[in-house]
């Protein structure tokens, strides 16, 4: 398409380039298929469109037809000890098949037990039961969708005390056993390595580089209790400095790959998704530069 | 440390407020306390299934005010808690919730207008259908007519009150005239909910019609559906005459029916 430039990098049919991309959400579809703005790729949740037809459906392959497309789920639970949601999982092959997303992820957390759903993104102790049960189900689904996923490391607000490995460790050990690839949440890290005082630049070290193929960037909030700080993964406001200059060093490590702009609450003019963007966008030309 | 699931039991159990002891010794005191932890958790827990009943309840929070709303999401979410990581699922026992809850108050037409606001939801969302072929009907002996079954759109929904909940959820949308001098006692409303290619349409049709239509979502073969919906209508209504033809005129004039098949074989003819 015309009206969508590729930044100088060319793209395969469905296939994500290495530009910004941002979260397609409701308030902006209508002004997205009429417009056309130049955006490198657009992402949106799996389970808003889970429905067997309708409105939702005809715009989303509507925009699939303009933007690379790219899939990412919130509700598999796929670290819970519960069973595999079958039917969950079933209505995101149909998806999968309906619109042939480029890139499919999911999370490293769980969201339900004994059969009731939280509809978050728990944390997962990081012990070597939960990383055998984490590479079993990550197994499961891409047998399932023919296909190989994406894994994102979560925001944290506790961490158990025995863990046995490190999560860049545990997220590493999962993408070598499982073949997954790791969607890097560049704010995540930064929220995390806040929250439980870690070093964000020694867990982009650890990371497989190659593993690597997607890159998120959100903003949080910070809350207070009592003298301490604890920051909250929102993705309700622009991303901070901190968290650009983390991405740079993402950028260093792991060399340009699709960066997505993630915003669910309190959601601004699209204009605002679309600066951020051209401020990934920028920091991804410059790395180009650097390189030729 | 606990197995993987009796953790995930542990913190489930915090989660819904339980004592957070058994996940405290998991986590550990660094100078943020585990229940102020899980608190952060908490607080998730309740706002991602408030936001997901508000985007599919608009007009009963309006009519109730964002507290009321928020305390009965709560109480909601506390007594069926989401059994789904798909969150459509959550909303979808809310109007029975409502139903029980507001029982013998002055709001309880509030269950109804769930109701109908669900029905939307689900006609949103429905799988895709395509209007009638009536030229079928030529290969139909007159005889035959009473086997055939009228097949409904799958994006179609009903919804029938004693209170006027198509006026009340016109005057709620965010262009309605949010018009608070409606009368409750100004009589019931029947809806049909159909989805049209690019919105979803909702219009109240006649008693005939409704019944008539709610028949033939049941499956039911033409005869036997309009005696079912005659007895119906003159039971409900005592004024409002049956006449098939014109139930039937305008039913697929409204696009209600995706194919008629034969009673007898289930193929489309």
């Amino acid at each position: 398409m015309s009206e969508v430039p590729s930044n100088g990098r060319t793209a395969l049919p469905r296939s994500i380039p290495a530009t910004a991309g941002i979260g397609l959400r409701a308030v902006h579809q209508s002004q997205i298929l009429r417009d056309r703005p130049p955006i490198g790729w657009l992402e949106v949740h799996s389970e808003n469109y889970f429905a067997d037809g309708g409105l939702q459906i005809d715009r989303l392959m509507s925009a699939r037809a303009i933007y690379p497309l790219s899939l990412h789920g919130v509700g598999l639970s796929l670290g819970s000890t519960d069973p595999l949601d079958r039917e969950h999982l079933r209505r995101l092959k149909r998806l999968v098949e309906r619109c042939e997303p480029a890139l499919v992820s999911e999370h490293l957390s769980w969201g339900s037990v004994q059969g009731t759903h939280f509809n978050d993104l728990l944390p997962l102790p990081m012990t070597e039961e939960a990383l055998q049960h984490m590479i079993a189900r990550v197994g499961a689904v891409q047998d399932t969708l023919g296909r190989r996923i994406l894994i994102e490391n979560p925001s944290t607000y506790l961490r158990f005390a025995a863990a046995e490995l490190t999560e860049w460790d545990f997220l590493g050990a999962l993408a070598a056993a499982s073949g997954c690839g790791l969607l890097l949440d560049v704010n995540n890290v930064y929220v995390s390595a806040r929250n439980h005082g870690f070093d964000a630049g020694a867990y982009l070290s650890a990371l497989p580089a190659e593993a690597v193929l997607e890159m998120h960037l959100a903003g949080h909030t910070v809350k207070r209790i009592g003298e301490r700080e604890i920051l909250i993964d929102t993705h309700s406001a622009v991303v901070c400095d901190p968290v650009w200059d983390l991405y740079r060093c993402a950028l260093d490590r792991f060399g340009p790959v699709p960066s997505l702009v993630e915003w669910d609450a309190e959601i601004p003019a699209l204009e605002v998704l679309l600066s951020e963007a051209a401020k990934a966008d920028h920091y991804l030309e410059s790395l180009n530069v650097v390189a030729a | 440390m606990l197995s993987l699931h009796d953790t995930q039991i542990a913190f489930g159990a915090a989660i819904h407020g339980e004592d957070a002891g058994a996940l405290g010794e998991l986590i550990g005191d660094d100078g943020i306390s585990p229940e102020r932890r899980i608190q952060i958790y908490r607080n998730n827990y309740r706002l991602n299934t408030l936001t997901a009943l508000q985007a599919t309840y608009p007009v009963v929070e309006r009519l109730g005010g964002a507290e009321w709303f928020a305390q009965s999401a709560a109480k909601y979410q506390d007594s069926r808690p989401s059994q789904s990581g798909d969150l459509q699922y959550f909303s979808a026992a809310y109007p029975g919730f409502l139903r029980q809850d507001l029982e013998n108050t002055e709001f309880g037409y509030f269950a109804d207008v769930a109701a109908l606001e669900w029905a939307y939801e689900c006609v949103l969302t429905a799988a895709d259908g395509s209007p009638v072929d009536l030229t079928v009907l030529h290969q139909v002996a007159p005889e035959d007519y009473e086997n055939l079954v009228f097949v409904p759109q799958p994006a179609l929904g009903l919804v029938a009150s004693p209170f006027p909940i198509f006026a009340i959820w016109h005057a709620h949308q965010p262009d309605g005239a949010n018009d608070t001098a409606l009368r409750l006692d100004a009589g019931g409303s029947r809806v049909l909910v159909i989805r049209r290619p690019d919105h979803v349409e909702l219009r109240e049709i006649t008693a005939a019609n409704f019944a008539l239509l709610r028949q033939f979502q049941r499956g039911v073969a033409l005869g036997a559906a309009v005696e079912a919906a005659a007895v119906e209508v003159a039971a409900a209504d005592g004024v409002e005459s049956f006449d098939l033809t014109t139930s039937l005129r305008e039913l697929l004039g409204l696009g209600a029916i995706m194919r008629i098949t034969s009673g007898a074989a289930p193929s489309i003819l």
